[in-house]
């Protein structure tokens, strides 16, 4: 394990620094160099979306069973508003990083190009955030990007999210 | 991502790189049969596509995953063993492909099937077939098959015999295509080949096994003896020559394996110690005379 996650940063800083491709991904390496079970990473949001201008950070940490086992990946709790990431807890629900999905091909600099495209496409009919959902499923992108954009902006849903609440 | 890593483990893939037969992707042998027992299906992780064989490329071993499981689990036991050997050459136009093999009492197989029925193509562990044997209060010293009644060779002789001598791996039959369709645990001469591999992996390892217990015992008696050996020797110390360590070397090491009886238990045994009192003993009968060491 302690190998391949050792070639995995020599390969994922390459990749960075020589492939536009992933320009997007402005880091995605160990937190320290003597702990290479632990990552940060930082994206750019997708252009032509509401998250586009903003930078959203990630933490990972990556099983012993690595890649036999997924990497478990979440952003910070309270930043992203999504419909497949749940706010509060930043957890991010795509299938690919499912125990069932995964596959030991995948490396993590791809799981994080994942979570950029799922950013730029939703997908509501596995949701972990009811409201976006439902306005992108009623196509309503325009009330949804706005509501994307409230909270990015600052604003806040409140502990007890008395906008859930209203539905 | 180059040609020639393996995808799970990135390393470069060497000589036990195994092919997923239906799509042609390459991994360790290890890393793919860890991720097939993980994933409990058989798909290929690069391409999604289900392969029902994966080939061993430096043997040639064609194995069906469908019999996923035990069996698979029992070659991925030995194959580390395995893999240190070397093959010869001569196979590499021949394939085989493991069939089921499971104990025909207990319907498991491990890598401690032992029994095998060459009448009716049954493989038994010997363990299971004496546990019948008292539950029927059958006390007869032979086995037999359970299936056919065929009696079996003595126990004694046959594992001795397979122990010592090392056999080619030489398979009668060559799969060049195979076919999904004729294949299953009921061809006789499949089982029969199956066994065969399966027995000499066995011994191979076994062989294998005990080489290491006698190189690790080995090394002691080589340290306690290079200090009787040319300049290295500290003075006052009795010297031998060549010959004389070779025979002593020998000679000790001989004893030290029947002491230990072929398995290396440094717990147990102190072989520094036991080493330098053999060596002593050999090197007072050489010459005969006080010893100042």
């Amino acid at each position: 394990m302690g190998s391949r996650l050792a070639k995995e940063y020599v390969q994922t800083a390459k990749t960075l620094r020589n492939d536009p491709a992933f320009s997007h991904v402005l880091a995605l390496a160990p937190v320290s160099d003597d702990v290479l079970n632990k990552w940060e990473a930082t994206i750019e949001g997708p252009p032509q979306t509401a998250y586009y201008g903003y930078q959203f950070k990630l933490q990972i940490e990556v099983d012993q069973n690595y890649p036999i086992k997924p990497p478990w990946i979440c952003f910070e709790p309270q930043t992203v508003p999504h419909c497949n990431v749940d706010y509060d807890s930043g957890r991010i629900c795509l299938n690919l990083l499912d125990a069932d999905h995964w596959s030991p091909a995948w490396d993590l600099l791809h799981s994080i190009n994942a979570i950029w495209q799922l950013l730029a496409n939703p997908e509501p009919d596995s949701p972990l955030d009811i409201d976006l959902a439902c306005l992108f499923r009623t196509k309503d992108y325009c009330a949804h990007d706005s509501l994307v954009r409230y909270y990015l902006n600052g604003g806040s849903r409140g502990s007890t999210g008395p906008i859930r609440g209203t539905r | 991502m180059t040609r020639d890593e393996c995808p799970i483990c990135l390393e470069p893939l060497d000589e036990t790189r195994s092919r997923l037969v239906d799509c042609g992707h390459e991994y360790h042998f290890d890393c793919i049969r860890k991720w097939h027992q993980h994933s409990q299906d058989l798909k290929c992780p690069t391409c999604r596509k289900p392969s029902h064989y994966l080939e061993k490329a430096n043997q040639k071993v064609k194995i069906d995953l469908r019999k996923c499981g035990d069996a698979n689990r029992a070659i991925v036991e030995l194959a580390g063993s395995i893999s240190n050997l070397a093959l010869e050459p001569e196979n590499q136009s021949r394939s085989w492909t493991l069939s089921s093999l499971e104990c025909g009492i207990c319907g498991t197989l491990d890598s401690e099937i032992n029994r095998y029925c060459t009448v009716c193509y049954t493989a038994y562990h010997e363990r299971c077939l004496r546990v019948l044997q008292l539950e029927v209060g059958d006390f007869c010293h032979r086995l037999f098959c359970c299936n056919c009644h065929q009696a079996f060779a003595d126990s004694d002789e046959s594992s001795s015999v397979r122990s010592r001598t090392i056999q080619r791996l030489d398979m009668p039959r060559i799969h060049n295509q195979p076919s999904p369709l004729n294949r299953g645990s009921n061809d006789p001469s499949e089982i029969d080949e199956s066994w065969k591999l399966l027995s000499q992996l066995q011994s191979e390892a076994r062989l294998q096994a005990i080489a290491s217990h006698k190189r690790s015992i080995q090394n002691h008696v080589r340290r306690a003896l290079n200090l009787h050996f040319f300049d290295s020797a500290p003075s006052g110390c009795r010297t031998v020559d060549k010959k004389q360590f070779t025979d002593i070397n020998k000679s000790v090491s001989r004893r030290l394996y029947r002491m230990s009886d072929y398995v290396y238990c440094p717990e147990s045994i102190n072989y520094d110690d036991e080493a330098r009192r053999l060596i002593q003993q050999e090197l007072s009968r050489l010459c005969p005379g006080p010893c100042t060491s």
